[in-house]
């Protein structure tokens, strides 16, 4: 009988050190993680990183896999303490929440379907059907673009809904993060999608991404600083991307 | 309104103090602000450096790693085995060569740019004909080298940002280091010369002074201190000077006292109260050493009648002559009182009594050979008897009523000769004594 009083013990210790260990709330893209593989799960890298960031900080990581478009109000409202979409930094985002130092760099390109002509940029394209993700800054500069060019924007909810458009012959090109592009595409057949013209970093189209925090918790933004500079500092950083991807973020 | 020669004649210390703390207060302000300022030209060089310097090292070392990647991709690509890889190695090349490090340097960006098409174009045709690859291969590999070389001089290029910087950090505490060594040299100088100054100024007189004042003495003259513009010194100096006027006055005023004290008014011998301390002392030094000392009681012959013929001045004066005469006669060790009226004692230290007689026989003949000229014009001549006794073994007092007793016997046998105790014939009784 002695022992059924140790397990309770252990198991009511337990519990207290659960309930006593402070807790953070961590918003992720839903979008991305049925994408990609194993190598080039973007979702399952940011997951793996928001909980190293958590056991740095000595916390619980409460993980919500959410819609893009809800995780920078959810994050501003104070209902999640990180999130990860892979935030470009904007000043109309900085208004809303702050952002950790940089966790990688990004930039956007033209993505269409091969037989497309070769010289397509985005520079200078016309009378073409392009579409982006709403809410998003690609999809913020197309409108932009298209208030001055012939330009039909087709806005969606999803990088799956974008490629669909894109497969059946609706969309001539998808205007994407490289990065989320190789996520998307590394698994499909060679040959059916490619890249056009060069790619974009300025009018908010690329740079460093980040992770986003409420404006009010500079504490904690501090704390998650100072766990990406040690993640850097002893190489774990690295080895969580080489876990991922078969190149470098930086 | 006095001139500024006269008025730096003579100093104070305390105006030399304070421009001396003065100076060095301004000194050590010149040194510190040149010391802050080099501190803040290397704190400003290594702001630099950590906010500009080391995030530009940073940025080159990550386009460099970028580009790196891009050229392995690109050696992926060819080395593919599946169109599959392939595919994934030219995305990684898409990814490397979209990287906003890579697009942001013109020349990188134009090589990524120009690499992706090739590769692209490559990637296309191997998909309509493997055998493309061969032909192709040479074209990367001269693409990969002109790329590995735009690598590692961005690479140098990030590694020599720093130089700049540690080089002028270095050339700021090199001056920093002389500036120092030139301020300690310069400090150490002038403490040196502080130092020299206190000890001409202060050091070498105070030393002076101590060995005036140890020596100072109202039986020597007044010491001759050297010159000083100090005032302090200066001061110290009149004080010496002044001390040693005071001790020379104290001096005389207790000679003066002592005379009146010890001596007897009329005839300046010793009065019969210090003969007395002096003659005992002589004598405990003489017994202790077992040396001879003689005692002697000598009275003027016929003293009274002199005075009622002549009058008291008369008398006085013979007293004096007399007492000049014994003076002139006896040995400067001999000790001589005027004992009362015209009786006097005498102390012949370091004498036999054989001796001692020689030396009172001769005192008696020279003052019965004298005439003595009084005040009127009138001469007369006097004598005078005395009675010596041995005091080696004995008290001051019994050896002194031995002499007197001799000397009552003189008187007795005729006056005018000097008998010697313990050579007399019969003992004296108390009546007999009775000056004569």
């Amino acid at each position: 009988m002695r022992w059924r009083w140790v397990v309770v013990l252990w198991i009511g210790f337990g519990a207290a050190a659960l309930a006593s260990a402070a807790s953070l709330r961590v918003a992720l893209d839903d979008q991305m993680a049925a994408l990609g593989d194993d190598k080039g799960n973007l979702t399952a890298f940011n997951e793996d990183l928001a909980r190293e960031i958590c056991r740095r900080l000595a916390s619980l990581c409460e993980i919500d896999h959410i819609r893009y478009d809800d995780i920078l109000p959810g994050v501003a409202a104070g209902d999640y303490d990180l999130g990860f979409g892979n935030y470009l930094r904007t000043p109309e985002r900085e208004r809303q929440v702050a952002f950790s130092r940089t966790l990688w760099y990004s930039s956007s390109r033209l993505v269409g379907r091969a037989g497309q002509p070769p010289d397509s940029d985005l520079a200078t394209l016309r009378d073409a059907r392009v579409t982006a993700i709403v809410g998003t800054q690609q999809h913020a500069y197309l409108q932009r673009l298209a208030d001055k060019r012939p330009l039909t924007l087709l806005g969606v909810s999803t990088m799956a809904d974008a490629f669909a458009l894109l497969h059946d012959g609706e969309a001539d090109f998808v205007l994407l993060p490289v990065l989320k592009t190789y996520v998307l595409l590394v698994g499909k057949p060679p040959g059916h999608y490619r890249f056009y013209g060069t790619p974009l970093v300025a009018d908010g189209l690329g740079g460093s991404v980040h992770i986003a925090l409420p404006k009010a918790r500079n504490d904690l933004r501090h704390a998650v600083d100072r766990a990406i500079s040690d993640m850097r500092g002893d190489g774990s950083y690295s080895r969580l991307i080489r876990r991922h991807f078969p190149f470098s973020l930086n | 309104m006095p001139s500024l020669r006269s008025r730096f004649k003579n100093f104070s210390t305390g105006l030399v103090f304070t421009l001396v703390a003065v100076f060095y207060v301004l000194s050590f302000g010149v040194v510190v602000g040149v010391a802050w300022n080099d501190q803040e030209r290397i704190l400003e060089t290594l702001g630099n450096l950590q906010s500009r310097t080391v995030p530009e090292i940073l940025r080159h070392q990550r386009l460099a790693r970028n580009l790196e990647q891009l050229r392995r991709a690109g050696e992926r690509v060819f080395s593919a085995t599946t169109p599959e890889t392939r595919q994934q190695s030219m995305f990684v090349v898409t990814l490397a060569a979209s990287h906003p490090s890579v697009l942001e340097h013109r020349e990188a960006a134009e090589q990524a740019r120009e690499i992706e098409h090739f590769l692209a174009g490559v990637a296309h045709d191997a998909r309509l004909d493997e055998n493309t690859f061969a032909a192709d291969y040479a074209s990367w590999q001269r693409l990969s080298t002109r790329l590995g070389l735009l690598v590692d001089d961005i690479s140098f290029q990030g590694v020599n940002l720093a130089s700049d910087d540690l080089e002028q950090v270095s050339a700021v505490m090199r001056k920093a280091r002389v500036k120092v060594i030139v301020a300690a040299l310069a400090i150490s100088l002038l403490v040196a010369l502080w130092l020299l100054w206190l000890r001409a100024v202060f050091v070498l007189p105070l030393r002076s002074i101590g060995k005036a004042l140890s020596h100072l003495s109202a039986s020597q003259q007044a010491p001759r201190l050297a010159p000083s513009k100090v005032s302090e010194i200066l001061a110290i100096r009149d004080a010496i000077t002044r001390l040693h006027g005071l001790l020379a006055e104290n001096e005389k005023a207790r000679q003066a006292l002592e005379a009146l004290a010890n001596r007897d008014g009329l005839t300046g011998l010793y009065n019969r109260r210090h003969f007395m301390v002096a003659a005992e002392a002589e004598l405990h030094r003489a017994q202790r050493y077992r040396r001879p000392v003689i005692v002697g009681m000598a009275d003027l012959d016929h003293f009274k009648r002199l005075n009622d013929t002549y009058g008291h001045a008369a008398g006085d004066t013979v007293l004096r002559t007399f007492a000049a005469l014994l003076q002139e006669n006896l040995r400067q060790s001999d000790l001589v009182c005027r004992y009362g009226g015209e009786e006097f004692a005498f102390l012949f230290p370091e004498i036999t009594l054989a001796d001692a007689t020689v030396l009172a026989e001769r005192c008696r003949a020279a003052c019965a050979g004298d005439d003595i000229s009084l005040a009127d014009g009138c001469s007369v001549r006097v004598t005078f008897s005395m009675g010596l006794a041995d005091a080696s073994e004995s008290t001051l007092e019994a050896a002194l009523d031995r002499a007197d007793e001799a000397l009552y016997e003189a008187k007795r046998q005729g006056r005018n000769q000097v008998l010697v105790s313990g050579q007399l014939p019969l003992k004296l009784t108390q009546a007999d004594r009775r000056h004569g």
